[in-house]
């Protein structure tokens, strides 16, 4: 399916809205193409009353004005018919035009939703490698755009449209002879707009990549601004930030000097112009009356803003479809973690992990180092697995793994022996709970922040996980207490609160796995004791999963996982690996800046 | 038609005159004096030509009224058509013009913008939020620019409708009145249309950005949704949101649209009015039928421009507004300038705080009376709590702020009589809170020196043991990383940064918890290699963990924005005072006695 097909059928998903708009439509663009037709009566009978003299006289006297009765009625009845018709005009003017407005706003709300939802079921491959600048564009100023291309584009599409068709059939009615002069000029209209399209196309292509560029080269730069200063960059991104205007100007300049070069208008004119004469040529002949000559030239007039509306309306198609092509695009990238058909529930409370051959590389790539490889451990249910390497070693992948936030390319990972490939996703992710290394909140309360698994937690709840997490105490220190929004009117958390109210969230979905990426180092040893003592009696019977640098919780662990560069170099318990492993004994003491002796005596 | 009408306000907001804005943006204009005066030429030529391709319909008409024939009209015809491309060609070169100007006008207001930012404090960004700074560069310097097309308009409206009204009240004052007539209406819905815009579109935009708020965080946090299994009720909340907008949307619409439709109503009297006045005219012999149809060809030429001026009184006033908020932008109050006479010279690495004194908020003092030397090749490491004033040490020997009180000398130089630039180029700062910028892994290394080797690139990353997990990336060191180094762990960002600080080669080194992130066996590995790299330079190390902190010359102890402690590991542990105290809190669970101790937590 393409993104033009994706587009009209989210048109024609509002077919209700598009039959009144069309209705209403028609009759507008009828109501203003028969104006000039009274027009044209009112002047067959001035013309008639006064006879062939008609000098023109400029009085400043006040004369009585003797009316001839039967004429005037006569006038009287048309200029009726011409404010009827404009009541009538005006009244399905503004139905039309509500409601094409209302179909702009139904598909773009309709749009953003779909973007919204797909968005997140993409994988969490797609969301590392895409930019939320970029996401953002795509979901405000392109949906935007497409919103302006339907309303007004679409109505003036249809206005267009109309008006050509019931103005022309009026003046081929009064007239086929001048009518000639409009077909004659229909190659020149074609050549006119197919240029005007031709040259704007790549142009509205360019302006839009152009913006989105220079937006995120501004946010960059007003984020990153300590960085630029720390290294004295301010005239290197100020010359970037010229060079960029300057291509954003060019573009928009050379797009403005096409939308005003639109030629169409003029051959308008040049055939109205030509009209005229003809038809004064065809009056003197006696083959048209002076009315209807007036008529025609009015007709001719109403299509001066259907050949305006055109050219805007392209314009504006240009864009809209270039912004719907960039939507549909990112939503159809096949980037989601496949969903088994027939998935099995999670079965038992307690996690016993088997990774078997389990390899991973990202995007794919097989010809890189792989991230992951070949991991092969079991891990009984209720144990506590410390995971410990060096950066980039694949701590934190392998467990995004275990989500199934990425799925391995080789080898497979069951938890209580099922696969879980064969698992629904969200009964998975239910079961596991996960405090990330870098603690995201949003900016919600800290109590929607807490309750963010599990939406219908009570206050006792939230509150008596937070005190397991010590995270009450200093949550009722602010002001508003679990209320407090995160991140607003200076409430900033240091990361050792942050990971606290996490802890909190992680512990009351009541997970059957716990997962913990521990990057922070700011909590100082007596917080940290108790939120030890906080996981450690909570999860008692369960697997927790800790990555981290803690000597006394890697020491402590039920099973240690030593990585490095993907690879598993050795697992087992402390004891063990202090005396079998090399690497793990200079690791050791280096944590801890013992001689290597010291530990042993310990021991 | 879409103008902001609710402008968030800032701190550094502050009222001009209309003559002081309107002064400078002139200024802006001066360059295109030129292009301006032939813009005004086109407004005037265009406001008079208007009105005769609809006169020569007029004599045509009376021409053919009178029996003439066709050879008499051929002159009319032929001005009609000459007049109605004159003005085409005057309205595409006005076009060009403003496009032109306009385009020119926004760069220039943009890029003044965008240097100011530059210069203006880090204060200003500590209390922005980026989002609105964004809005300011983009959108406002767009409406303001805009400005210039809708002054043009205006002008040019208001120019047709008095050139149209006087050939009006030339050829016909009695019809006149009559047309003239319909302006309190126009008046009245100009004026409603502005009020009730104003209101919808207010409540239209505010549900637009919380649709945006909801979804950039909803992108953001898009891996904690993930674990948490929430998506569908993301969803059904983004579909309440989503809704709002709509909503708004709509009622917003009621109220937009409904006016040109009335205008065009009172047109439609217009044209009701003109036909039956004129022809009561006609018969009292007071004008002909052709100025009947003068005047209805005049009509729209009187309407609409009257229509325009009336509403686009309300479009120049936001644009002063958005004026006002460019420019407070551009002059918001900056307070670390360069001197008078900088100086500029290789720094040794000597370092003198004395009696140092800041505070970010009057009144709450984060350093009090600092007093500090640092010989050159010395290495300090400073402790202390959360907000003992640690970073704020680091941030004024930047001097991305000023201090409050005393002095800060580099060699026995106050640092604000150095060039700033060239001092910071000479001072290395890694900061715990590590930006990366999107771009490749080398990019990143080489933004402080563009024009480094790739020797000098490995040879950094050697030193912050980045060699091991740059080799496992997809593209090694030209691997691109997304925005903020998405795809990076925190450990690895660090390494990054840090490498990329001692590509400089600075003369003075501060490392803010600079390899916070980074395992414990890392840092002691980058440690190793630092202590050759740091021999002869002056280096500042703001640290928790005790390898680092033992192997300084010196620990300074901070608290509460006081240096508490000077001295070695060993005395100031047998001190026993703060440090001790932090060294039981902090420390003292990287050493093997909080292993055995903690264990019993675990051993229940």
């Amino acid at each position: 399916m393409g993104y033009k097909i994706w587009f009209v059928k989210h048109l024609l998903k509002e077919k209700l809205l598009l039959i009144i708009l069309i209705t209403f439509l028609v009759i507008f663009i009828g109501t203003v193409s028969i104006t000039p037709l009274f027009i044209g009566d009112i002047f067959e009978e001035l013309v008639k009353e006064t006879g062939q003299v008609t000098k023109y006289l400029l009085s400043n006297g006040f004369h009585t004005i003797q009316i001839n009765s039967s004429s005037f009625k006569a006038i009287l009845i048309t200029a009726l018919f011409i404010g009827v018709a404009g009541i009538i005009r005006a009244a399905a003017d503004f139905i039309q035009s509500y409601v094409d407005e209302v179909l702009a706003h139904k598909v773009t709300k309709n749009v953003t939703a779909e973007f919204y939802n797909d968005l997140l079921e993409k994988s969490q491959e797609f969301h590392d490698r895409v930019r939320i600048g970029d996401v953002m564009a795509r979901a405000t100023y392109d949906t935007r755009q497409m919103n302006i291309f339907i309303a007004p584009g679409i109505k003036f599409l249809f206005e267009a449209s109309f008006t050509l068709i019931f103005s022309v059939s009026l003046m081929l009615w009064i007239s086929p002879k001048l009518t000639l002069l409009l077909a004659a000029a229909l190659p020149f209209y074609i050549i006119a707009i197919y240029d005007y399209n031709r040259k704007l196309r790549p142009i509205s292509k360019a302006q839009m990549e152009q913006n989105g560029l220079l937006n995120s080269r501004l946010q960059e730069s007003i984020t990153g601004i300590r960085v630029i200063r720390g290294f004295v960059k301010e005239k290197e991104e100020i010359n970037q930030f010229d060079i960029e205007t300057d291509k954003l100007r060019d573009i928009n300049t050379k797009r403005g000097i096409i939308s005003a070069r639109y030629y169409a208008v003029a051959i308008t004119v040049l055939i109205i112009a030509l009209s005229f004469l003809w038809g004064s040529f065809e009056v003197t002949a006696g083959n048209l009356a002076l009315d209807e000559l007036i008529t025609y030239v009015f007709l001719m007039m109403t299509l001066m803003m259907p050949t305006w509306q055109v050219g805007w309306t392209l314009t504006q198609f240009q864009i809209g479809m270039a912004a719907a092509k960039r939507i549909f695009e990112m939503k159809e990238r096949e980037e989601y973690v496949p969903e088994s058909s027939s998935p099995i529930d999670w079965a038992g409370s307690q996690g016993t992990i088997l990774f078997k051959d389990v390899s991973f590389s990202y995007n794919g790539e097989s010809t890189r180092k792989k991230a992951l490889n070949n991991i092969n451990l079991e891990v009984p249910g209720g144990s506590t697995v410390a995971i410990i390497g060096n950066p980039g070693s694949g701590k934190s992948t392998l467990m995004k793994l275990l989500m199934r936030l990425y799925d391995p390319s080789d080898g497979t990972i069951n938890i209580n022996g099922t696969n879980i490939k064969e698992m629904a996703l969200s009964n998975l992710r239910e079961h596991i709970g996960v405090i990330e290394q870098e603690v995201f909140l949003f900016s919600k309360s800290i109590r929607d922040n807490i309750a963010f698994g599990k939406p219908d937690a009570t206050q006792e709840e939230i509150e008596h996980f937070a005190e397991l997490a010590q995270a009450h105490e200093f949550i009722m220190g602010f002001e508003n207490g679990y209320d407090t929004v995160v991140g607003e009117r200076g409430v900033t958390l240091s990361g050792g609160q942050k990971q606290r109210i996490a802890i909190a969230r992680a512990l009351l979905i009541d997970p059957s796995i716990l997962i913990l990426d521990d990057a922070s180092s700011a909590i100082d040893a007596e917080t940290e004791r108790k939120i030890q003592t906080a996981i450690a009696n909570v999860l008692k019977n369960r697997t927790t999963f800790i990555i981290t640098h803690r000597l006394a919780t890697i020491k402590n662990a039920d099973l240690i996982m030593v990585l490095r560069n993907g690879l598993l170099i050795d697992s087992g318990k402390h004891d063990e690996l202090i005396l079998r492993n090399i690497d793990y004994r200079r690791l050791f003491e280096r944590f801890s800046e013992l001689p290597p002796m010291q530990i042993k005596e310990e021991k | 038609m879409m103008r902001r009408t609710t402008g968030t306000t800032e701190a550094y907001d502050r009222k001009y005159s209309d003559i002081v804005l309107l002064s400078r943006f002139f200024k802006y204009l001066t360059p295109y004096v030129l292009m301006l005066v032939g813009i005004v030429i086109g407004i005037l030529a265009s406001a008079v030509v208007t009105i005769f391709p609809p006169t020569m319909v007029q004599n045509a008409f009376d021409a053919l009224d009178a029996g003439e024939g066709w050879i008499a009209v051929l002159p009319f015809a032929l001005w009609y058509l000459l007049l109605s491309l004159f003005l085409w060609v005057i309205q595409v070169v006005l076009g060009i013009m403003v496009t032109i100007v306009t385009q020119k006008v926004i760069k220039q207001i943009q890029i003044e913008t965008y240097i100011s930012l530059q210069e203006h404090d880090m204060m200003f960004f500590d209390t922005n939020a980026t989002g609105r700074i964004m809005s300011r560069v983009t959108n406002d310097s767009q409406e303001l620019a805009d400005m210039l097309n809708i002054v043009t308009q205006f002008i040019s409206n208001l120019f047709m409708l008095v050139t149209v009204l006087v050939w009006m009240f030339i050829v016909n004052w009695r019809l006149t009145f009559i047309t003239l007539a319909m302006a309190p209406f126009v008046f009245v819905v100009a004026f409603l249309f502005r009020r009730i815009t104003r209101l919808t579109t207010g409540d239209w935009r505010a549900a637009i950005g919380e649709v945006n708020a909801s979804f950039q965080e909803s992108v953001s946090g898009i891996s904690v949704a993930k674990a948490f299994g929430r998506e569908a009720k993301s969803k059904e909340e983004f579909t309440v949101i989503n809704h709002a907008t709509f909503y708004y949307a709509k009622k917003r619409a009621f109220a937009v649209m409904g006016v040109w439709p009335l205008m065009d109503g009172i047109s439609v009297i217009g044209v009701f009015g003109i036909t039956l006045y004129g022809s009561a005219l006609i018969f009292g012999n007071l004008a002909s039928p052709s100025v009947i149809l003068l005047f209805l060809l005049l009509l729209n030429r009187f309407l609409y421009p009257l229509v325009r001026v009336a509403s686009q009184f309300s479009t120049i006033q936001s644009g002063f507004a958005a004026m006002e908020r460019i420019f407070s932008i551009v002059d918001a109050k900056k307070e670390i300038t360069n001197p008078e006479n900088p100086i500029t010279r290789e720094i040794e690495g000597t370092i003198a705080l004395e009696q140092v004194h800041h505070q970010y908020v009057p009144g709450e003092q984060v350093l009090k009376d600092i007093n500090l030397d640092i010989k050159t090749g010395e290495s300090i490491a400073v402790v202390g709590h959360t907000g003992a004033g640690k970073t704020t040490i680091a941030s004024l020997l930047m001097r991305f702020y000023d201090i409050y009180k005393g002095s800060i000398k580099i060699d026995g130089v106050d640092l604000r009589e150095y060039d700033m630039y060239n001092l910071r180029s000479q001072i290395g700062l890694v900061s715990q809170d590590v930006f990366l910028f999107s771009g490749t892994v080398l990019d990143n290394i080489r933004y402080g020196k563009l024009d480094a080797t790739i020797d000098e690139v490995n040879e950094v990353i050697n030193v912050v043991a980045a060699q091991e997990f740059i080799d496992a990336l997809p593209d090694g060191l030209n691997t691109e990383l997304g925005e903020r180094g998405k795809g990076l762990s925190a450990g690895q960002r660090q390494m990054i940064s840090f490498a990329r600080t001692l590509l400089t080669d600075p003369k003075i080194l501060i490392l803010d918890e600079a390899t916070a992130a980074v395992d414990a066996y890392t840092e002691w590995k980058i440690q190793e290699a630092l202590d050759k790299l740091l021999a002869n330079r002056t280096s500042i190390v703001i640290a928790h963990r005790l390898t680092t902190i033992k192997n300084s010359d010196r620990i300074i102890v901070l608290d509460q924005g006081q240096i508490v402690e000077e001295g070695d590991h060993d005395s100031l542990i047998e001190k026993g005072g703060l440090y001790s105290e932090l060294y039981e809190t902090y420390f003292k669970h990287q050493s093997a006695e909080w292993i055995s101790e903690i264990s019993d937590v675990f051993a229940d």
